[in-house]
């Protein structure tokens, strides 16, 4: 229609004016597609180095566990499982674990540390633990490396974090004594060999952890061949919920398969004070993602993602009052133009439009600009990356560099706020356009 | 009398063979008063006329005797204070909003002191534009553009922006424009004033064929006596009413 080509052709007509006003909004939409590339990229890693460190993106228990952590609440046969984690595509690796309390004590000192039983092959697979070790080696495998076989006896040894060595005075080489209560409703007892002291991480949640291998921990606990809990990781930590939801489904379907339930019976001896863990439930597998495992450090990037808002408004602002600027100019200048139009018949609405298209161009041109922009910068970005003056923290991390993640809402987003604030900003100009009494506008010449 | 646009064809139909010529325009005792804070001006104090299909009428009068004032009321751009206008015994004050730009754009040809063509357009798609808002077919469009480039003498000169033209050739795309979507009558408010006496002459020979040998009506307003001399029929505004009116159309050969 020919109020399209009136409007397309009034863009080039006050160049320089479209030019200052594209420039307004190819500025916003660099802007904010920098600031939502950055700002993704930076609280990805965050939460990759945290999941990494410890939670892992997805973790699977018995139902109930991670409300009410217990000792009994366990699986059994984590290699059952592999079988079925092979299956899905996304897992990277996993690792099973079990948990436990126990009384430590080396001489007359004694303290309370949280028991880690893992396996070492896969835990070193799945978390960055082999970072954490501030002197000493890792704990022996189940795995004897030299024969390409699986042991027998694997080695009392722990790694212990860096809260219960200060406290108990640890070094390297030491035996410590460790008390705790088995499942059959027992009390072990049994010297351990502290092989590697653990680096203090920024959470301190490792602070009086004490890591053995799984096996140990299984007949230290008389939990033979059960487990508390499987972490995930996944190619991508975006992929959580959808991942968890599909094992959740997955093991559900399995209910009646075996799965982690082989001996259902194996391990009864305690149901007197655990009567309801009659292990008939041992099906009853629960997949969630680490939102909802760490939801106060999720609650934390959600929060500092909304300092984004922000951002996004002032942008809004500097794009609308550019716009704004421009429109109402605009229709000053032409007002004796809009009036011909109107005494030639042409119907206010039609106005309307025309103001409004051309704000739309105008719009559409700088954000093709725009994205092309920010796209090369947003690259260079994800690839250099920015260093911080000062180191950042972030939910934790202490992040000095910053590096941009290129994804669409890094796009779409800027392109959809960029265009619906130049139209809506038009709205009051058009209107105003609208309303302009042909002989009056004409008498202005 | 031979043009008729199709959107017209029931009217045209009745009015094909009518025992008297109906008025395309009447107005009856009209009064328009501008008021600018204390001070009310009455530019028109009781105007009637009517104009007949195919008049070629000048309304002259010295500056300030109410010209534009009548046009724009004729037009419905403005509305009187008092007194009714009548398109085809259609009061047009009745009219509003869409109802009046539609009626403009179907009944009213306009040609400015100033040109007043849109300059971001060609002078093709300035003749285009009413036909465009008339949602006339692109065929029809190219017919009538070329039919009229023809009789305005502006051939080859299609692609230019109003900018690349003289004053009298954008008058002339403003007649163009004004006569191409076929309205009953083209109002022209000094459509000379703003050329040399040479210019506004061609001008003024080429609305009174376009008159003669298409039938058009026009309505014009002049002060310049050369310029009336040119009329078929010459109405007299002084002081906001009507001075003189000669050579009324039963006068005229129709
Ligand atoms: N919008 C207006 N407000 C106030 N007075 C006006 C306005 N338009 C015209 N007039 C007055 O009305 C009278 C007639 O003006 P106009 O119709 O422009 O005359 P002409 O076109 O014959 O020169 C003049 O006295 C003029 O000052
Ligand atoms: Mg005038």
């Amino acid at each position: 229609m020919l109020i399209l080509k009136i409007a397309f052709r009034n863009i080039f007509r006050q160049r320089r004016r479209s030019i200052l006003t594209a420039l307004t909004m190819i500025g916003g939409y660099v802007l904010l597609s920098m600031a939502l590339s950055i700002s993704e990229g930076t609280y990805g890693t965050v939460i990759e180095n945290f999941s990494k460190s410890y939670t892992g993106h997805v973790q699977l228990h018995k139902k109930g566990y991670l409300n009410k952590p217990s000792l009994y609440r366990t699986l059994n046969d984590y290699k059952s499982v592999d079988k079925i984690l092979k299956t899905v595509e996304g897992v990277k690796s996993w690792t099973p674990r079990i948990f436990s309390t126990a009384l430590v004590s080396k001489g007359k000192k004694t303290a309370i540390a949280r028991i880690v039983g893992i396996d070492p092959e896969q835990e070193a697979k799945t978390t960055s633990i082999s970072d954490k070790i501030r002197e000493g080696k890792f704990i022996d495998s189940d795995l004897d490396t030299t024969k390409d076989t699986i042991k027998n006896t694997v080695k009392n040894e722990v790694m212990v974090g860096a809260g219960l060595a200060e406290i108990l005075n640890l070094k390297l080489g030491e035996e410590i004594v460790l008390v705790s209560q088995g499942a059959d409703g027992s009390i072990s007892n049994d010297i351990f060999k502290v092989v590697a002291i653990l680096k203090g991480d920024i959470f301190s949640v490792n602070r009086n952890y004490c890591y053995m291998n799984i096996k140990v921990a299984q007949s230290f606990l008389s939990l033979e061949n059960r487990f508390h809990e499987i972490t995930i990781a996944l190619d991508h930590y975006k992929y959580a919920q959808q991942k968890a939801n599909i094992l959740d489904k997955t093991f559900k379907d399995m209910n009646n398969n075996n799965v982690g339930n082989k001996d259902n019976n194996g391990n009864n001896g305690n149901n007197g004070n655990n009567g309801n863990n009659g292990n008939n439930g041992n099906n009853e597998i629960e997949v969630l993602p680490w939102p909802v495992i760490e939801k106060q450090f999720y609650d934390t990037m959600t929060f500092e993602k909304r300092g984004m808002r922000i951002c996004l408004f002032i942008i809004v602002i500097i794009v609308a009052i550019g716009v704004l600027n421009t429109v109402l100019m605009t229709i000053l200048e032409r007002t004796i133009e809009y009036g011909i139009l109107r005494a030639l018949g042409t119907r206010p609405f039609m106005l309307f439009r025309m103001i409004i298209l051309e704000s739309g161009f105008l719009a559409l041109i700088s954000i093709v600009i725009g994205f092309i922009l920010s796209f090369i910068i947003n690259y260079l970005v994800s690839i250099y990356g920015i260093d911080y003056p000062a180191p950042m923290d972030i939910g934790g991390f202490s992040i000095t560099t910053m590096y941009g993640l290129i994804y669409p809402g890094a796009f779409s987003t800027p392109a959809i706020v960029t265009f619906f604030t130049a139209l809506v900003v038009s709205i009051f100009p058009a209107i105003r356009a609208m309303k302009i009494i042909p002989v009056e506008a004409m008498r202005m010449n | 009398m031979k043009e008729h646009p199709k959107e017209h064809s029931k009217e045209h139909l009745v009015k094909e063979y009518p025992v008297i010529n109906p008025d395309i325009l009447r107005t009856e005792n009209i009064i328009k008063t501008y008021k600018s804070g204390e001070i009310e001006v009455e530019a028109l104090k009781g105007v009637n006329i009517s104009i007949k299909k195919g008049e070629f009428t000048a309304i002259a009068g010295p500056s300030g005797s109410g010209k534009s004032t009548f046009l724009n009321l004729l037009s419905g751009l403005d509305r009187p204070t008092k007194g009714v206008v009548y398109l085809k015994e259609k009061p047009i004050s009745e009219m509003s909003g869409n109802q009046l730009s539609d009626f403009r754009r179907d009944h009213i040809g306009f040609i400015f002191q100033s040109y007043n063509l849109i300059p971001v357009l060609t002078v093709k798609e300035n003749i285009e534009y009413i036909m465009l808002i008339q949602g006339i077919s692109e065929g029809e469009r190219k017919k009538r553009v070329n039919d009229i480039l023809h009789a305005v003498g502006l051939m080859g000169m299609e692609k230019r922006r109003p900018s690349q033209l003289s004053g009298g050739q954008q008058q002339r795309v403003a007649i163009a424009r004004a006569v191409v979507s076929r309205p009953d009558v083209i109002l022209a408010d000094e459509p000379t004033a703003n050329l040399d006496s040479e210019t506004a002459n061609n001008l003024i020979d080429m609305m009174r064929s376009l008159n003669e040998t298409k039938g058009i009506t026009f309505l014009f307003s002049t002060h310049d006596k050369k310029i009336m001399d040119r009329s078929k029929r010459l109405i007299i505004l002084k002081d906001g009413r009507i001075d003189s009116d000669k050579g009324l159309p039963d006068q005229l050969s129709l």
